[in-house]
């Protein structure tokens, strides 16, 4: 328990007499201004709070401005809500008090015992004197009483629980009033299955109010199948007004980074507590990288359970004129998508007449390297080395036995890179000058210590070859590797975020290169469909090895095991599967790629059917399903471009007020930000209902028009 | 190369049947899966497979995003924990509203579905 509750108790009698005498006079919403930032005030720190673990990494990767309360252990003030330079609580109607957040997040709805009636009652007013929105993420539809002077109902979101469950088929409600407003993102005509715990409520909508002398009026967005609210929009009227003196978002779905519904939900707590107003924005991401270009590989091979040498599989011209076609097909099938291109990271040694030869002669004879150029406008390319040689760390010592070559000097690294520009040029294959920041290297190697076991055929004894790595953070890349990729020119470069410390974008600064500059890791999501197979069959097959029958084989209970699944799936499961767990990624808002390899792309029917573009149609059918935001399919390096202003921008203080009276948004920065993402401000791209703007800021005020786009 | 799609032909002409399903419901290759027999039977059939199957594909996908939801709870650490607070809330929730004469079973019910998910 926190120690001024006395205190804050005593403030609450004289406030309660300042409530009654002001509430009645008070416009809908001062003219007033309010910072740019949002309070979340939580139960706890993150491991033990849900709703603060769940909201967090959203709106850092929006870029929104945040604080957190954690109640239990410190007393909400009205000072920290509004303060004077000095540091001594103000109220709008001031002279130069500014309100310190544009929106309130509560992850729980009564956050008892941590947050007293007395707190409540300082959060409304600064709600009610601000024009300050409230969204409670999660927690129980109740009233409550204050059994201390000066009684009365504190808190009452004006519903009546009606039901829980762990399964509910939720259905959007959302009234037209609020159509261009709340949840424009989301495809309001499927269901959103709720599939955790959640608490289903009745709107009273009856005359009964709280003690400050608001009625909760409840419109419901989201209701369970028995017309049950789930998450509702909680309008508190006073008799002599038409407009709201306070408004709540209120779920009593229980939120978590994890579930599903969570994600789907998210944007809109954010976007609806800043009334579409915020420095920060989010828009959703698609690329699929189709590695290994012009390299052949060997296939999975269901009877043996494993690679088979002799069965190897290359693209070939008729696998690149059908992806033309597929491609075109996706496009039109699939308008969020309508610009989608593959990109293709290359390499470029089995494109060649002989890839010992100096100067390099591309082979245009072959039918493949053929293809590829005649088609090179309907796709992109990355490098991806010349020869997909393994970049890690040569072992110690250097005769040690080891699955892979290893390189001892930066120059033949630089020749790989290099190398592999050339055949960029001999094809001329688009955007090489933009792409020569950018490498994948072959499986990512160079960014770990695979500790010369990469092969599991070779190391039967080990259950999982990558357990013995030494990870990126453990001092497992190699020098050699990224300053030979800084010499060539690399800024960004590739990671696989399934490994550890390879899951986040980060400049590689705890490594020499040799370089003025960090070159930037770049994460790409890989998925389950593997590099080694072509058609579903073997897909089925080597999926339900790796996921269930290896376990069993072992002796252990898939059931038990999270990165198991307890019974085999076929492909039409598999890709439901994939499609979900994409949605999942694409809904965080990163821009980090899918990866997948040349062997998806093969024609696996006479329908011309592929792996890649099965997986394709499956992820944007069920994202239409849930979304109707256009999806952003950037060039590689692209996203890196952009990660890199996102990261200068979090580095920075900015310094945003809104100032109702005028409509205008101030910004300034504590250093040079040439590219600041904004929402709400007037001009930039419409994008799903409103404005996204990359704005300059610099240590000097600037001002901006809001436009909240409520009536386009 | 030489390609290796031969081998995997018959399979395969299975499983775009179940592709069809995902990919795009109602197709008429699906559909013609089931026109084979009598014609009246094999009308009635294709009629009951456009009902069923939009219905078996929702409740499929349905129990293979809770699965993953369950997959990636269990591999969350702080999750346990956070469930344990949960429970926490819910019980002090319960009580306050005991003392207002509510009912506090569905509290009660949440903090224990909560103290499960902890252990």
């Amino acid at each position: 328990m926190k120690k001024n509750f006395h205190i804050t108790r005593t403030l609450l009698a004289s406030m309660t007499i300042w409530l009654a005498l002001t509430v009645g006079a008070m416009p809908a919403f001062a003219d007033n201004a309010v910072r740019l930032k949002i309070l979340i005030i939580a139960t706890g720190d993150v491991a033990e709070d849900p709703g603060l673990a769940y909201i967090k990494p959203v709106l850092e990767e929006m870029g929104v401005e945040y604080d957190v309360l954690n109640a239990g252990a410190r007393d909400l003030t009205p000072a920290i809500l509004a303060s004077t330079s000095a540091g001594t609580a103000c109220k709008a109607e001031d002279a130069g008090c500014v309100g310190n957040y544009n929106g309130i997040v509560m992850t729980d709805s009564d956050s008892v015992p941590s947050f007293t009636p007395s707190e409540w009652d300082i959060l409304h007013d600064y709600q009610k004197d601000f024009g300050v929105r409230q969204a409670v993420l999660s927690g129980w539809p109740g009233t409550y009483r204050d059994p201390e002077p000066p009684y009365g109902v504190y808190l009452d979101y004006g519903l009546v629980y009606s039901s829980s469950s762990t399964d509910y088929d939720a259905h959007w409600t959302v009234p037209p009033a609020y159509s261009k407003e709340v949840f424009e993102y989301v495809n309001r005509t499927n269901p959103l299955p709720i599939t955790d715990f959640a608490f289903a409520a009745n709107a009273r909508n009856d005359t009964n109010g709280l003690r400050d002398g608001s009625v909760p009026h409840v419109e419901p967005l989201l209701r369970t199948q028995g017309d049950e609210a789930l998450v509702s929009i909680v309008r508190y009227m006073i008799p002599s007004r038409t407009t709201p003196v306070r408004e709540v978002m209120i779920s009593t779905i229980t939120n978590a980074s994890f579930l599903f519904h969570s994600k789907v939900l998210a944007y809109e707590f954010i976007n609806w507590v800043t009334q579409g107003v915020f420095v920060g924005a989010r828009r959703v991401h698609m690329a699929a990288h189709v590695d290994d270009l012009f390299r052949p590989n060997s296939l999975w091979d269901p009877a043996l359970k494993k690679d088979n040498p002799a069965n190897i599989y290359r693209l070939n011209g008729a696998d690149i004129n059908n992806a033309v076609s597929k491609q075109a097909a996706f496009r039109a099938a699939h308008p969020l998508a309508r610009n989608f291109k593959l990109d293709f990271p290359f390499n470029g040694s089995w494109a060649v007449v002989d890839p010992n030869a100096m100067p390099l002669t591309v082979n245009l004879t072959e039918d493949l390297v053929a293809a590829v150029a005649a088609t090179k406008a309907n796709f992109r390319f990355i490098n991806h080395t010349f020869s997909h040689p393994d970049m890690a760390k040569a072992p110690v010592p250097a005769n040690a036995p080891c699955d892979y070559v290893t390189f001892t000097d930066i120059s033949a690294i630089e020749a790989e890179i290099a190398k592999n520009r050339i055949v960029w040029s001999l094809l001329g294959l688009p955007e090489r000058s933009q792409n020569n920041r950018v490498l994948v290297s072959g499986g990512h190697s160079g960014l770990k210590d695979p500790r010369c076991t990469n092969d599991s055929a070779l190391h039967l004894d080990m259950f999982d070859v990558q357990a013995d790595d030494i990870a990126f953070d453990a001092g497992g890349a190699n020098p050699l590797f990224l300053e030979a990729a800084a010499k060539a020119g690399v800024v960004y470069l590739a990671a696989d975020s399934s490994q550890r410390a390879e899951n986040m974008e980060q400049y590689i600064a705890q490594y020499k290169d040799d370089s003025p500059t960090d070159r930037l890791m770049l994460p790409r999501w890989p998925t389950d469909i593997f590099y080694n197979v072509t058609n579903p069959s073997q897909l089925e097959d080597e999926y339900n090895y790796v996921y269930h029958r290896r376990y069993i084989s072992a002796g252990q209970n898939p059931c038990e095991i999270p990165m198991a699944i307890c019974a085999p799936r076929n492909y039409a499961e598999i890709l439901m599967a994939e499609a979900d767990m994409a949605l999942r990624h694409m809904l965080t808002f990163k821009k980090w790629p899918h990866f997948f390899h040349q062997a998806n792309l093969a024609r696996y029917d006479e329908s011309g059917n592929t792996l890649q573009f099965d997986w394709l149609n499956a992820v944007f059918t069920e994202y239409e399903r849930m979304f109707n935001l256009p999806v952003k399919n950037y060039p590689y390096y692209l996203i890196g471009d952009y990660t890199s202003e996102s990261l200068n921008a979090k580095s920075a203080t900015i310094h945003a007020t809104w100032n109702r009276t005028t409509n205008q948004v101030t910004l300034s920065a504590d250093k040079a930000v040439p590219h600041l993402l904004a929402t709400g401000l007037s001009g930039g791209e419409r994008y799903g209902g409103q404005f996204i703007s990359r704005i300059s800021v610099n240590t000097n005020s600037t001002a901006f028009a809001v436009d909240r786009a409520l009536t386009q | 190369m030489i390609p290796h799609i031969h081998s995997t032909k018959a399979i395969v002409t299975l499983l775009i049947a179940a592709l069809a399903i995902v990919i795009s419901d109602g197709t008429p290759g699906l559909a013609q899966a089931f026109t084979d027999g009598a014609p009246g039977l094999a009308q009635a059939r294709e009629k009951a497979d456009e009902t069923a199957q939009p219905a078996n594909n929702e409740k499929n996908r349905k129990k293979i995003r809770k699965e993953i939801d369950e997959k990636l709870k269990a591999r969350e650490p702080l999750y346990p924990r956070q469930a344990e607070s949960l429970a926490k809330q819910y019980k002090e929730t319960a009580a306050i509203v005991a003392r207002q004469g509510s009912d506090p079973k569905p509290l009660l019910e949440a903090a224990a579905y909560f103290e499960s998910q902890s252990e």
